[in-house]
């Protein structure tokens, strides 16, 4: 009897140190900035962005094309895009860029854009130096 | 010359003998002219008046063989022939003496008695004595007196008649029938001048009115309506009687104003004025003005109390008059239609309706020059259309008709009084148009004071419109000529004048000193304040330019926003219509002598256009005076949204208000047409006021923006943005660098 009451002890221990109390699962409201309003307040630069348009040509890794649009609608041809991108911006080595750093890129890819070919020109504008990149909201995020 | 000259000269003119006074007026002179009945009576009424006077002079120093004669023909002048000339005696006969008539007659009758009372019994004397008789019966029973018959005994034709119409009257209260008996006696005998006869037949119904006998009324219309059209003094007594009949039997004197209304639709053109100025005043006597309605009174009547009916009811008389006018045919207006269409046009101007006032009076004086009534609506128009011309609302071709106006009434009216007061203005009106060859023409045909001032004005304008030396010179000359002496206190005209002269000779301090004086003074025509504007705000610039508006100016600007308006406007034109075209540097000098200007007084401001009020916030903001600008370019932005006003107020509140100038900026690069004027200048705002704080990321951004619009157009929108874009991209790469080298 005695060993008994030793195992059920042990297992009341037991299973009192190994329970967590959890919460049950909810949703909870956060009140987050949005890009409109924070335009709206005057934060940024107030420059109109370079849109970078994206369509997938086929599902190998480089094959897509790339359209710009804003202050930036043309790159040269022969180089990456990143290094294209970085040839644009205005330094004290490039004088003649045509856009700053701060210039907001959007990249707005097409409804059947493959998702690696987005990530790729993600990749190249953060490369390029640009440092307010972000993707086109969708109809759905858009704000009403 | 001076007071006591001139007094010495009127004391030598004063003592010549004047032929007047060294020959006497020749009596058998004036009788003639007194008798001929083909002269005009206005005419012969002075001739006889001159000869009354002459009689009295002469009696007391007479010789006694002159003298009875002399007292005779001044007793027959008094009792007979002034009766008759002036129609008194017949409305004497009848009891229809009008009061002031009335003592004038009663006066004659006494003298004329006293004088017969001196004179030696002969036949003449025994006739006028007669009449006298008759005339004091008229003037006892006026004043309702007792008198007796006067005797017939020795009378003859028509003197005999006149007495018994007056022992008639004796008793046509108390025997009516023997009174008729006699009336019908005069009537019947042979000879008997028609106005005596038409007397005696007027009194018998005239009694029988005021015995209260309606029957009355048609018997004196049936004698209205056959009395002679011509003959005007028997069909104005014939009225006279309707009224009386009219009063006695307590009735509206519609007959009487029947009759006399149709004595003016019938009356021949050379009398209509004297008809219906006599028609005027009788019915004016027998009408009370507060009891006659616009809309149902006859013509006479409105026209005889028009002035006090428009005083309560303006407008039914004008729809009145207008209904009247439309068809004065079917109106029968006759004589009246010339008095009824002044009263039209009056009306008009004091409705405030100047130009069709004018235009009515001109028409009528052109249409009716033999009525009295044209030489007053002449000057009328005159007046009006030198006015309206003046006018600073008035268009160039509203003037240009006035001057053609005046000319044609200056050209026809040859014989006005105030013809030369037109001609003045005529040069005045082309003084105003700039045409200063007619105005010249136009001033020197009049001898006057002014005109000779307008003419010296005309040729001051004429030099400071010339180019040569020479011809400033001549004009100078002849301006200097025309000038009339100077009075002790000079016209505001005369201080514009001097201001000018001195302005053409290059004086321009005293020039805005004599000018700003002359438009303080509120008599000064609007033409001349307007060349006033002009030639002060010209010569201030080029002295050197208060800060404000001088007081005179100021005063004028007060009285003539439009006219201040439109100076102000000219000179900032001259200086900023094109302010794209012109550097940063030149504008803000321009500014600077412009300073008067600036603002205008907020009366000016008030009339101006949008577009004039921007060109005003341009001067102020090349002056770097941008609060004041703010106060005009808020209101206007308000008032429209366009790129060039956002820009305009953008600029006004860079520094109070930077964040609200941006976002203007911004707004003007988003919304102007790319490559615009305003959308250049929106970028050099947007970027101007990105780089007020400098910084690396401000300057990278700046570089960047130049370095795309220069793709868009090498120029940069050509010399002043460039320049401000080129400035900030250069300050932006020094930041880029010394924030490099951190």
């Amino acid at each position: 009897m005695t060993p008994m009451i030793d195992v059920t002890f042990q297992l009341l221990i037991y299973f009192l140190l190994g329970t967590s109390f959890v919460l049950g699962e909810e949703i909870y409201r956060v009140d987050l900035p949005d890009r409109t309003e924070r335009r709206e307040r005057g934060e940024g630069t107030g420059e109109d962005p370079i849109v970078i348009r994206i369509r997938s040509q086929s599902a190998e890794l480089n094959d897509y094309r790339v359209d710009l649009e804003g202050p930036l609608s043309t790159l040269p041809t022969d180089r990456s895009l990143a290094e294209g991108l970085r040839a644009s911006i205005v330094s004290a080595e490039n004088p003649n860029g045509l856009v700053s750093r701060r210039t907001p890129v959007v990249i707005a890819p097409s409804a059947d854009t493959r998702w690696e070919h987005a990530v790729d020109v993600f990749d190249a504008a953060v490369k390029a130096g640009f440092n307010r990149v972000a993707f086109a909201p969708t109809s759905k995020d858009a704000p009403r | 010359m001076t007071r006591r000259s001139l007094a010495i000269l009127l004391l030598a003119v004063a003592a010549l003998p004047s032929p007047a006074r060294a020959a006497p007026p020749d009596l058998r002179e004036l009788d003639a002219i007194v008798l001929d009945a083909s002269r005009s009576p206005p005419e012969r009424r002075a001739a006889l008046e001159r000869a009354i006077a002459e009689r009295r002079a002469r009696l007391p120093s007479a010789k006694p063989s002159e003298r009875d004669a002399l007292a005779l023909d001044l007793a027959e002048s008094l009792i007979l022939v002034r009766p008759s000339l002036d129609g008194t005696d017949h409305f004497a006969a009848v009891g229809l003496l009008e009061a002031r008539d009335f003592a004038r007659v009663q006066q004659s009758v006494l003298e004329a008695e006293k004088l017969l009372d001196g004179v030696p019994d002969s036949p003449r004397m025994r006739v006028l004595r007669a009449i006298a008789g008759a005339r004091r019966i008229d003037l006892a029973l006026g004043d309702g007196v007792a008198a007796s018959p006067a005797p017939l005994t020795g009378l003859s034709s028509p003197t005999r008649e006149i007495v018994m119409i007056a022992n008639a009257r004796l008793l046509l209260a108390s025997q009516p029938a023997a009174a008729q008996a006699t009336l019908d006696e005069v009537v019947t005998t042979a000879g008997v001048p028609s106005a005596v006869a038409l007397t005696a037949r007027l009194l018998g119904p005239l009694g029988a009115a005021e015995r209260g006998d309606a029957a009355s009324l048609s018997a004196l219309q049936a004698i209205a309506a056959g009395t002679s059209r011509n003959a005007i003094a028997e069909r104005l007594l014939v009225g006279d009687a309707l009224a009386r009949a009219a009063r006695h039997l307590h009735r509206a004197p519609d007959e009487a104003v029947a009759a006399w209304s149709e004595l003016l639709r019938s009356v021949a053109r050379e009398d209509a004025a004297s008809a219906r100025a006599a028609v005027i005043e009788r019915v004016q006597t027998i009408v009370d003005p507060a009891s006659v309605d616009a809309s149902t009174a006859a013509p006479l009547v409105l026209a005889a109390v028009i002035r006090d009916v428009a005083k309560r009811d303006l407008a039914g008389v004008v729809a009145a008059l207008d209904r009247m006018l439309r068809d004065e045919e079917i109106a029968g207006l006759g004589a009246l239609a010339p008095l009824l269409a002044f009263e039209r046009a009056r009306l008009l101007a004091l409705a405030g309706d100047y130009r069709e006032a004018a235009q009515k009076f001109r028409t009528l004086a052109f249409e009716r020059s033999d009525d009295p009534v044209a030489s007053e609506a002449i000057d009328l128009a005159m007046e009006l259309l030198f006015e309206l011309s003046l006018s600073p609302s008035t268009t160039e071709a509203q003037k240009a008709d006035a001057a053609t106006a005046m000319t044609e009434a200056i050209a026809k009216f040859y014989d006005h009084p105030k013809r030369d007061r037109w001609r003045v203005h005529l040069g005045n009106v082309e003084l105003d148009r700039g045409r200063l060859a007619a105005a010249r023409t136009a001033f020197a045909a009049s001898p006057s004071e002014s005109a000779r001032e307008g003419l010296a004005l005309a040729w001051l304008l004429t030099a400071l419109g010339a180019r040569g030396e020479a011809e400033v010179a001549a004009s100078l000359r002849e301006s200097d000529a025309a000038m009339p002496a100077p009075a002790a206190t000079p016209s505001a005209r005369r201080l514009l004048l001097e201001g000018l002269r001195a302005r053409a000779t290059g004086d321009n301090g005293t020039a805005a000193a004599r000018i700003d004086a002359a438009l303080a003074d509120p008599s000064l025509l609007t033409g001349d304040v307007r060349v006033g504007f002009r030639e002060l705000l010209s010569s201030q610039r080029r002295a050197s330019a208060p800060p404000a508006l001088t007081p005179g100016a100021a005063a004028a600007a007060e009285r003539m926003p439009t006219l201040a308006r439109d100076a102000i406007v000219a000179e900032l034109e001259t200086s900023f219509a094109r302010s794209a075209e012109i550097s940063e540097a030149t504008a803000a000098v321009e500014a600077t002598s412009l300073r008067t200007l600036l603002p205008p007084p907020p009366r000016v401001l008030a009339t101006m256009t949008p577009a004039q009020r921007a060109l005003v916030a341009t001067a102020l903001l090349a002056d770097r005076r941008r609060t004041e600008a703010a106060a005009i370019t808020g209101p206007l932005l308000a008032e429209s949204q366009d790129p060039a006003t956002m820009l305009l107020h953008a600029r006004a509140v860079e520094e109070s208000q930077p964040r609200e100038a941006f976002d203007l900026y911004r707004a003007i690069v988003q919304r102007a047409e790319p490559q615009s004027s305003a959308w250049w200048n929106g970028q050099v705002g947007e970027l101007r006021l990105r780089f007020a704080t400098p910084s690396a990321e401000t300057a990278e951004l700046v570089i960047a923006r130049v370095n795309r619009l220069r793709q868009t157009d090498p120029d940069l929108g050509g010399e002043r943005t460039r320049a401000a874009l080129e400035g900030l991209a250069e300050s932006a790469h020094a930041e880029l660098r010394k924030a490099t080298a951190r």
